[in-house]
């Protein structure tokens, strides 16, 4: 692994951001450090301030270094449980509503938009739906529109549909090509991508349910507190955050203006 | 002790060698074994532990359950951004990557790539743990059936830390141990009942 000092990361940091307007000081640094490390010893750079001018040079590679030091790795139905709270008492709760409000803020490779689609179309509120999927990158977001993904990450997408308490077998809703499998594309009927940084912190719709899984993991407290008050800007009051398992907000200064609606799976309601 | 008080505490580490925290790192099998560790630690015993196990993927709970032993600390599942605090053992969830962060020293956790078919991975915590805790802190690895852990321990040797293995002749599965072993990176190689004693003489 190339390893780096402070002042040679910190570099690169003051350089992208004058170049590119984007803060890396805003990331959890563990994280960061890490996927920089591996990626300098991916594409084999000797030095950080190589990799740095490399970047300010060229805008592609730029997108391309972001793309490789996010980490995009999801499954479907995540984390069952969660799933089957959504299943079968926080989406029946809202079928009174015109419409159903859904934003998933860092959708990666749109897995979890394939969820969300399935759960929807067994609860009967598929046509209810109106679904915002951003992420950061371009690239992963047209990955995420083609839905294709591994045939080997079948098993356990599978297996966690099945705890979720899925209704029929996941393979209703792909076929299969090769070694890989292609969701079914009118799952993504009522969904629009769009690029959107959350970093920004710019606020651009309401809705009922916000989902941010293991996204802010990978940002530092500054940022998670900024992106905690975009997703309240973007909230209907009684609105839903769901965040990943192990994340908390306990740590946000307007917390108490939300009900834990389920503790252990990190569902928070809007008050 | 407060986080703000362990953070002080922390800081005289430059000062001195003492040991201001453990990390042990096993396979599923080394759950007996870590239970036996942590109901061997007196009332007083303050250094925080980090655990590391591999377990069956997708099982997200019961660890903490299983772990349910004598320790007198309190045994937390970290969440993301959790700061570490004494008296307490932190063992690393599941399908999470366990990290730490220097300038907080907390937990920050990652959901990348499986690392040696783990996540989560001995050697990624290792690692990153060692780059802050560095001579001040002890690394065991016991039985377990992978050589996840190896490239940790050497990583805590290399910023002169202590290591320890179990001795694999006592082990269920060897592995582990061995891998790190045959990376010239332990300075003791230990029965666990001398894991014990190395811990109460040396840890507060």
């Amino acid at each position: 692994m190339t390893k780096f000092d402070t002042e040679s990361l910190e570099f690169l940091f003051n350089k992208v951001l004058l170049k590119y307007n984007t803060d890396l000081s805003l990331y959890a640094m563990a994280s960061l450090e890490r996927r920089i490390e591996r990626f300098l010893s991916l594409y084999h750079f000797d030095s950080l301030y190589h990799l740095t001018n490399k970047i300010i040079e060229d805008s592609k590679y730029f997108d391309f270094f972001i793309k490789e030091i996010t980490v995009n790795t999801t499954e479907m139905f995540r984390d069952p449980t969660c799933w089957k709270i959504l299943r079968e008492e926080l989406l029946p709760s809202l079928k009174e509503l015109p419409t159903i409000r859904i934003w998933h803020a860092g959708c990666s490779s749109g897995e979890e938009v394939f969820s969300m689609a399935i759960l929807l179309k067994e609860l009967g509120l598929f046509d209810k739906a109106k679904t915002i999927a951003s992420d950061l990158n371009k690239e992963v977001i047209e990955n995420a529109k083609e839905g294709i993904y591994s045939l080997k990450s079948t098993s356990i997408n599978e297996e966690n549909y099945m705890k979720s308490g899925g209704m029929y077998s996941l393979d209703k809703y792909y076929e299969i090509h090769n070694n890989t499998i292609k969701m079914n594309n009118s799952l993504l009927e009522n969904v629009k991508f769009m690029r959107h940084d959350l970093s920004t912190g710019i606020a651009f719709s309401k809705f009922d349910i916000i989902l941010c899984r293991n996204v802010m993991i990978y940002f530092n407290k500054t940022l998670q507190e900024n992106v905690f008050q975009l997703f309240q800007k973007s909230l209907f009051k009684n609105g839903y955050i769901i965040i990943g398992k192990k994340e908390s907000m306990a740590y946000y200064t307007n917390a108490r203006q939300f009900l834990e609606y389920n503790e252990s799976e990190k569902i928070y309601k809007l008050l | 002790m407060s986080q703000k008080k362990f953070i002080n505490y922390y800081n005289t580490m430059k000062k001195d060698r003492d040991i201001k925290l453990i990390v042990i790192g096993g396979s599923a099998g080394s759950i007996p074994v870590v239970n036996q560790i942590l109901s061997s630690l007196p009332k007083e015993f303050k250094t925080p532990i980090v655990i590391c196990l591999h377990r069956m993927k997708n099982v997200a709970e019961g660890m903490k359950e299983v772990l349910e032993t004598n320790y007198y600390g309190t045994l937390i599942e970290p969440n993301d951004k959790e700061p570490i605090r004494e008296g307490c053992a932190y063992i690393a969830p599941s399908n999470y990557h366990l990290l730490v962060c220097k300038k907080e020293l907390s937990f920050c956790l990652s959901t990348e790539d499986l690392f040696n078919y783990s996540r989560p991975s001995i050697d990624l915590t290792f690692c990153s743990i060692s780059e802050t805790f560095k001579k001040n802190m002890l690394g065991i690895i016991i039985t377990g059936a992978n050589k996840d852990g190896a490239h940790g321990m050497s990583c805590i040797h290399k910023k002169g830390g202590l290591t320890i293995a179990q001795n694999p002749k006592e082990c269920t599965a060897p592995y582990m141990p061995k891998s790190a072993i045959e990376l010239n990176c332990i300075n003791h190689i230990l029965t666990i009942s001398e894991i014990i004693d190395f811990i109460l003489k040396n840890c507060k």
